[in-house]
């Protein structure tokens, strides 16, 4: 019988009149058998009935429904496709009369809902497109064999189907997936409902502990004192072996040894050390090893207690000795040790325990897991020789193809912890932004903090699925980087940025423009992902370098405040480094002044004020951070600058500016050349660190228009704040031309300006309101009299 | 329909003589495994001549394996037991299960 057949028969025995007929049968062998009973009749012919209506049960229910595919696709040259297809497809395919009943059939199937959930889509938005069945069909055999499949199960057809439509729907596009995005949510699908392509027999199998290994194991009484039970803490949390198979197998290896068989995991927070541990607890509870590593109980040691009450470090020892042998000889035990250095002389705990441990750990009669970071290898352990009774198993962050696979693996046990679904795009985005912006963690853990937090978040404001948006929003709120699209305000602010900065800003038109075009590109994801946005701007002092950033702090990253601005001439001695990048590890807790600043804030503007007065040796810290976009800190903590923007100021070439420009009145790319070099030959700047920043933007003086347009604006703040008060403060242009006559200065530029401003006309105004000269509802004028001295007239 | 499949019979006959004895041989062998796994019973084997509890007393030792193997012995023969009449059951669902069609013919000539 083909596949169809046994197809046609199932739909035929499990129709709604079947079921109905089967039942009436059944009713009427029972009645017939107890009427036969109540009458003392004979019983043969019911119980003939009854067997044999039992055989065709058990064979509709054991046979004809468990009906398997024979051909694999592989091996299928199209002439029968049906061969290939599973049980529950071909069930579908064969009672639908199209490929609009068959979707709509579909979208019913627990493993086409799990599909469309994680991509984000509900099932009424699937759209129907008139197509041939066969011609889904057909395109199916491709994609199973694209995703290296079997056979062609509902979810293959479905994708099939979505793909095959998508010209006329765009129900992908929409949702801004890729095929590539469909095609790793169909391997997720197939591997969540692998029963459906590869169904197991029917079997029974009890895994666990049994009841005899109690008695068989030694006492561990005075080791549960300090230990926490590893294998109960693991038992729901589903651990995966995604992309860490090769360390697995080391690790299982290692435990199996005679002699030394102890584990050591390097790796940084977040690699995954833990899981791996608790997959082996996972397989070793239930049995899934090698008889030597099954059934045992992972005790993991908790330093704390340990050292708790202990009044010597003898009485320290004895307990950790007690422990040893009670592990040693219970026979099932595996202790696990994390942060391993905390036992080998770590300043935090102070005990050096290699001595005690080192026999034990020969002999194999005590098998350790120990876990710490690279960094604690290399100072607690590499010159130990208590390093060579583990077998050293590294574990790197993987590349986000795998972190995103071990975070599908993951998701599910983030779903049940808060009763929400999780889409693909939001894992993807996970992965995306913990790689970019979490500079504590690595990959999958900071992805996978990342993802519990948003799923947190999203379930107690009863949210039903994690959508991309809110990964985004979740590490916008975590990191004050804008990482979402931008808001129709923002855009609006991105695209009139230039104005917005020029209503502080006077001329210096190439600076203003070269700092919003870098602003539009990051924020439109078209920056290289790996280093920072960096200016450096020259000119003589008072021509508005410090104002420009500013005024792009206040305008684009919400206050002044909230620009990180270093007076680089406080860097220029030999206690700088120590400042910038804080305190050597032993030499105090001392925070680096701009790696603490940048870790806690990564989206934000650097000013490095008077950059040329820092240190040559501090210059050369900055070649790193404008070319890698990081800098690592003196406690060996690295932090990233690639989502912040820096802009240098400096006024060296002031002078060689000034006179170029009273020779020649304008600066041109020949004069940015010439000022490069000289800054170059008279050693001011490296070559090297010019060529690192985006832009070098030289900021020529300021004449007097330029002058008289700054006075204005210092002067329409003065006009706001009387306003606040009701009263009318009006300038005439002889005041304004005063100002910029007396105020201005060749050597400051507009520095002056506000300090004149102050002393002569500010002072003025506030004598005469606290002599009550003006009131509130006045007017005031401001003008000069004819001796060219300042007059302030108040009317009503 | 029934143009289609007129080898229907032979399949039955087939699943009931030869697909469904093996599959019942196979699910009672992971039966089987599984209660052997449950009252630990290689484990016991495996560790006849120990102590319970893996405790060797001082000076005692030789009294403490006597022990281990006393009460290993007890266990392992309720056990064993238990696990004859495990094997009793499945091989009377196993007879009556290859019987069942033949004794529905049967019936006819028994007097019920």
């Amino acid at each position: 019988m083909t596949g169809e057949q046994y197809t046609r028969l199932y739909n035929f025995y499990t129709s709604a009149l079947c079921r109905a007929i089967r039942i009436f049968i059944l009713f009427f062998i029972i009645f017939l058998l107890l009427a036969q009973i109540s009458h003392h009749g004979t019983l043969k012919f019911s119980l003939f009935l009854l067997i044999w209506f039992t055989i065709i049960e058990i064979f509709f229910r054991y046979h004809i429904a468990h009906y398997h595919p024979s051909v694999p696709v592989s091996k299928n040259s199209t002439s029968n496709l049906l061969a290939s297809c599973t049980a529950e497809l071909l069930r579908i395919y064969i009672s639908s009369p199209d490929v609009h009943y068959c979707i709509r059939r579909l979208s019913t199937c627990a493993q086409i809902h799990f599909l469309l959930e994680k991509l984000g889509i509900m099932p009424e938005e699937v759209i129907y497109v008139a197509l041939e069945k066969l011609q889904v069909l057909n395109y199916s055999l491709e994609v199973v064999k694209s995703v290296k499949g079997e056979f062609v199960t509902t979810m293959d057809f479905f994708v099939s189907y979505l793909l095959l439509t998508e010209e006329q729907t765009k129900i992908l596009f929409n949702r801004q997936l890729k095929k590539e995005d469909l095609m790793q949510v169909l391997l997720w699908a197939r591997q969540d409902f692998k029963q459906e392509e590869l169904p197991k027999p029917i079997r029974s199998n009890f895994r666990g502990e049994g009841i005899g290994e109690s008695l068989i194991s030694g006492w561990t009484l005075e080791t549960k004192k300090y230990t926490a039970n590893f294998t109960y803490a693991v038992a729901n949390i589903l651990p995966f072996l995604t992309g860490r198979e090769t360390a697995y197998k080391m690790m299982l290896e290692a435990l199996s040894k005679h002699e030394s068989n102890n584990v050591l995991l390097i790796g940084e927070p977040g690699v995954g050390k833990e899981n791996l541990i608790a997959k082996l607890t996972d397989d070793s509870y239930f049995g899934l090893l090698s008889s030597f590593l099954n059934h045992k109980k992972v005790l993991e040691l908790m330093v704390g207690p340990l050292i708790a009450g202990a009044q010597t470090r003898s009485e320290l020892e004895q307990r950790l000795q007690a422990i040893i042998e009670e592990v040693s000889h219970s026979q099932n035990v595996i202790l696990y040790i994390p942060d391993f250095q905390n036992l080998m002389g770590s300043t935090s705990y102070g005990i050096d325990v290699s001595g005690a441990l080192m026999p034990y750990l020969q002999n194999g009669t005590l098998a350790i897991i120990a876990s710490m970071t690279p960094g604690n290898f290399k100072t607690y352990l590499a010159q130990n020789p208590l390093k060579d009774v583990f077998t050293i198993i590294t574990i790197d962050e993987p590349h986000k193809e795998i972190a995103l696979q071990m975070l599908m693996a993951k998701s599910d046990t983030i779903e049940k912890a808060n009763a929400i679904s999780l889409t693909y795009l939001a894992i993807a985005k996970a992965v995306e932004l913990a790689d970019r912006y979490d500079q504590d963690d690595v990959l999958p853990g900071s992805a996978v903090t990342l993802l519990s937090d948003t799923a947190n978040s999203a379930s107690l404001a009863k949210k039903k699925l994690v959508l991309a948006s809110d990964v985004e929003v979740q590490i916008s709120q975590r990191t004050h980087v804008n990482v979402g699209t931008p808001t129709t305000q923002e855009k609006d602010l991105l695209l009139h940025l230039e104005d917005k900065l020029h209503e502080r800003v006077i001329d210096q038109v190439h600076a203003i423009s070269a700092i919003s075009e870098a602003i539009r590109r990051l924020r439109s994801g078209l920056t290289v992902a790996t280093r920072p946005i960096s200016f450096l701007f020259l000119g003589p002092t008072g021509v508005g370098k410090s104002e420009t950033a500013k005024a792009l702090a206040d305008v684009y990253f919400g206050g002044e405040g909230n620009m990180i601005r270093l007076d680089m001439s406080e860097y220029a001695d030999s206690d700088g480094e120590r400042r910038l990048l804080g305190a050597a590890p032993g030499e105090g807790n001392d925070r680096g002044e701009l790696t603490e600043k940048i870790h806690d804030h990564p989206f934000s503007l650097v000013m490095l004020d008077e950059f040329e007065k820092a240190s040559p040796k501090i210059l050369d810290l900055f070649l790193q951070v404008l070319e890698d976009g990081r800098l690592t800190d003196n406690k060996g903590r690295t932090v990233s600058f690639v989502n912040a923007i820096i802009i240098a100021t400096s006024n060296a070439g002031a002078e060689f500016i000034r006179e170029h420009l009273e020779s020649t009145a304008q600066i041109d790319k020949a004069f940015q050349q010439q000022l490069l070099e000289y800054l170059q030959q008279n050693q001011i700047f490296k070559p090297e660190l010019l060529n690192r920043f985006d832009d070098v933007v030289t900021f020529a003086p300021l004449g007097p228009n330029e002058l008289t347009q700054i006075v204005r604006l210092l002067l329409t703040s003065i006009t706001k704040q009387l306003a606040e008060q009701d009263i009318v403060i009006t300038f005439d242009e002889k005041i304004i031309a005063k100002v910029v006559t007396e105020g201005a200065d060749v050597e400051f530029g507009a520095r002056p300006l506000r300090r004149y401003i102050q002393d002569n006309i500010e002072d003025m105004i506030a004598q005469k309101k606290l002599k009550d000269e003006i009131k509130r509802g006045d007017k005031i004028h401001v003008t000069t009299d004819a001796a060219n001295m300042i007059s302030v007239t108040v009317g009503v | 329909m029934s143009m289609q499949y007129p080898l229907l019979p032979l399949v039955i006959a087939k699943f009931w003589y030869l697909d469904a004895p093996l599959g019942l041989v196979s699910y009672f062998g992971s039966v089987n495994g599984s209660f052997a796994r449950l009252f630990s019973l290689g484990l016991l084997f495996k560790t006849f001549f120990q102590p319970i509890k893996n405790e060797y007393r001082q000076g005692l030792v030789g009294f403490s394996i006597g022990m281990g193997i006393f009460i290993k012995s007890i266990l392992i023969s309720i056990f064993l037991l238990c696990f004859l009449f495990l094997l009793v059951l499945e091989f009377l669902f196993l007879f009556s299960f290859i019987l069942l069609p033949i004794f529905s013919v049967v019936l006819f000539f028994l007097n019920i």
